[in-house]
């Protein structure tokens, strides 16, 4: 996957005349390649796709037929997989924290591992100790990754123990142990380390006579947005080398978001208005930082912005520093400064590829500008 | 149908770029412990080998070497070596050379998976017979947290696994292993850890020598090879704060006799080729 793929200008032109903007193409075949070069790149590991950054019912059902099973985190993605069909053996609820109510209405879905990582979220398993399987996710911090998961999750590795052996002596089965270095992980190298912390503790609590028997590596496969990404084969085969090496015989899941919905999705915005303001062009899209957008604030993420004449090969006569900001009234909805733009016109289309993760999960709508649509296109 | 039929081969990987096959005769035992998978093939250049997860760890041709390596340049250097740990070690063989030295009175062996000592008595039964000598206790346990709620003392302590890092159990061990295995040495007491295979990965022998010499007066490399796995050329550190590498005159007494290991090869084990010292950081 390069960098610079976006897809045909013709096609972003029809679905825009179709549809209106902005809008956002949804290509679920992209979902699907994506899913298998990942299934490729981590032979034998269960891919369960985390719904969080794009809970899309076309997206699940695109997965559901590849063959995939899904991460869960709350009751609103159990009712979307639920509606999709999807048998609940092939969910896990992933989510730290949760009321009686989330714990049973996965339970009612047929959903029965969850992941728990504190004394107290334990007991609130011990009504449904008879049905509930935990993984007992792990704190491994990394500086590497852009979104650092093992902050707000996790417990500390040398606590893990007991919170295993009390599970055990309330009677709550632990299946194994789960972890997040991290999303948008820039090497693997997190990985592999937590890898082999696991198996430690795997061993410590075989001499406890607790035999796990599942291991989930999480997330944090990386995607390429304004800055090339190690291919997906480089990236994983030190952590299949690790797996086979600690835990051949093991399950193994994996709880993959961005690598899979990333590249699935691209946004086109419009030209609402413009202005001169200090000597600097000032452009106003119809999407912003409280829309599509607003993975730049939660995720961190950069995304290209390009003027879709630009893809369709016009050649600028020259370029100004520009602003682009979104349409809401709050002056923080900026999304770049200083960008080399040529000069745009109310209603000229602007292309944002790798649009699929973070991006519509995370909009609002402020002000009552809707999310933006998104409109399948393959 | 049997293992020579299907051309049966096991590899070893060294790193990325490097491994080695060995042809199987036949597979004669298979199981998954809680901890790892475990092996025992006939082989048809080493005799029987045990793998764990994947990795010979024991073969018929080269064991008396990997056994003799670790065990007597140490103990042969210590004027009463009375008190022996060895981490790791659950198939017997180290053990076995230790139980030579008469006047050895505890030998306490720190083995995490119970099941390696059973398949081992079952398929390599002398060397499985060594862990019932009535001086031997037989721990299981992982080894960083035996040593880190244990206050014994040792007057020799021998790492039989491939590296010390590979038993050190940084999970749920604030304190580094390499101290702990410093408070647990008595005086005058020697510690043998191997570091790796430094033909295929010597930064990582490098690291723990540099980490081994400053915590004792002495660390020391040696150097042996089991010739028929092409390549395991070990290095080996050997430590202490009051004693050097040099043989103790009266020998201890030991029984038997040793298919490796003589006096007159200690100082050339110790003797290392340039390159070596060079890739070790020692010149
Ligand atoms: C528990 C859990 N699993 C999986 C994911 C997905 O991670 P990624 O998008 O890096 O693959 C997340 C992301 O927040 C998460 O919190």
């Amino acid at each position: 996957m390069s960098i610079n793929s976006y897809p045909d200008p013709a096609l972003l032109r029809a679905t825009v005349a179709e549809h209106g903007v902005p809008v956002l193409l949804l290509s679920c075949e992209t979902i699907r390649s994506q899913y298998r070069s990942l299934h490729e790149a981590l032979p034998g590991v269960e891919l369960h796709y985390a719904l969080k950054p794009l809970p899309h019912p076309d997206v699940v059902a695109a997965l559901a037929d590849e063959g995939a099973s899904f991460d869960l985190a709350t009751n609103g993605e159990v009712d979307v997989v639920r509606a999709a069909g999807i048998a609940p053996e092939r969910c896990i609820h992933t989510h730290p924290i949760k009321r009686d109510g989330d714990i049973s209405h996965a339970l009612a879905y047929g959903c029965t591992t969850f992941v728990v990582d504190n004394p107290y979220e334990l007991d609130k398993f011990l009504p449904y100790r008879d049905q509930a399987e935990i993984l007992v996710r792990i704190s491994f911090r990394s500086s590497d990754a852009v979104v650092d998961l093992s902050y707000k999750f996790g417990i500390a590795p040398d606590q893990a123990l007991d919170l295993i052996t009390k599970a055990r002596d309330m009677g709550i089965k632990v299946r194994g142990l789960c972890f997040h270095v991290g999303s948008q992980s820039a090497m693997s190298y997190k990985h592999v380390e937590a890898i082999g912390f696991c198996r430690q503790l795997f061993n410590l609590a075989a001499l406890e006579g607790i035999e796990l028997d599942t291991l989930d590596i999480g997330g944090g496969f990386p995607v390429p947005y304004t800055e090339p990404v190690m291919p997906i084969d480089d990236f994983c085969r030190p952590i299949v080398a690790a797996l086979e090496r600690d835990f051949s015989g093991t399950r193994i899941l994996a709880e993959p978001g961005r690598f899979i919905s990333a590249p699935s999705m691209t946004l086109v915005s419009s030209v609402m208005g413009k202005s001169e303001r200090g000597g600097t062009m000032w452009y106003y899209l119809d999407d912003g930082l409280y829309g599509s957008y607003s993975g730049k604030l939660y995720d961190h993420c950069n995304y290209q912005i390009i003027p879709l004449k630009l893809l369709e090969g016009e050649e600028p006569d020259e370029r100004r520093p520009s602003v682009i900001a979104g349409p809401t009234c709050d002056s923080i909805d900026v999304i770049y400064e200083g960008q080399m733009l040529p000069e745009l016109e109310c209603g000229d289309l602007l292309v944002s590829p790798m649009m699929g993760a973070y991006t519509w999960a995370t909009a609002t709508e402020f002000n009552f500008f809707p999310k933006t649509k998104i409109v399948r296109v393959d | 149908m049997s293992a020579e039929s299907l051309h049966l081969w096991l590899e070893q990987t060294w790193n990325e770029q490097q491994s080695l096959r060995l042809r199987l005769r036949s597979c004669l035992h298979e199981s998954t412990s809680p901890f790892q998978r475990i092996a025992v093939y006939d082989s048809f250049a080493l005799g029987r080998v045990l793998a764990l997860g994947g990795t010979i760890t024991l073969s018929e041709a080269d064991e008396a070497i990997y056994a003799e390596g670790l065990v007597h340049p140490a103990l042969r250097c210590h004027s009463a070596p009375r008190r022996v740990l060895i981490i790791g070690g659950g198939d017997g063989s180290v053990c076995r050379e230790v139980c030579r030295y008469p006047d050895v009175e505890s030998i306490t062996v720190v083995e995490i998976d119970q099941t390696v000592t059973e398949i081992v008595r079952e398929y390599f039964p002398t060397l499985g017979a060594s862990l019932d000598d009535p001086r031997v206790d037989l721990v299981i346990d992982d080894a960083h947290r035996f040593l880190s709620t244990n206050t014994d003392c040792w007057d020799i302590i021998i790492i039989d696994a491939d590296s010390l890092h590979s038993t050190a159990n940084h999970v749920v061990q604030p304190v580094p292993i390499g101290s702990l295995l410093e408070q647990r040495l008595a005086q005058g007491g020697i510690l043998v850890a191997p570091l790796g295979l430094p033909a295929f990965a010597a930064s990582t022998c490098r690291d723990q020598l540099r980490e081994l010499a400053q915590r004792f007066a002495t660390a020391a490399v040696y150097q042996f090879t089991t010739p028929s796995m092409i390549g395991q050329q070990w290095a080996v550190a050997w430590c202490s704060q009051e004693r050097v590498p040099e043989l103790i005159e009266p020998a201890p007494a030991c029984t038997g006799e040793l298919e490796y290991w003589a006096p007159d090869l200690q100082a050339s084990l110790f003797a290392l080729p340039r390159h070596r010292q060079r890739q070790l950081g020692l010149a």
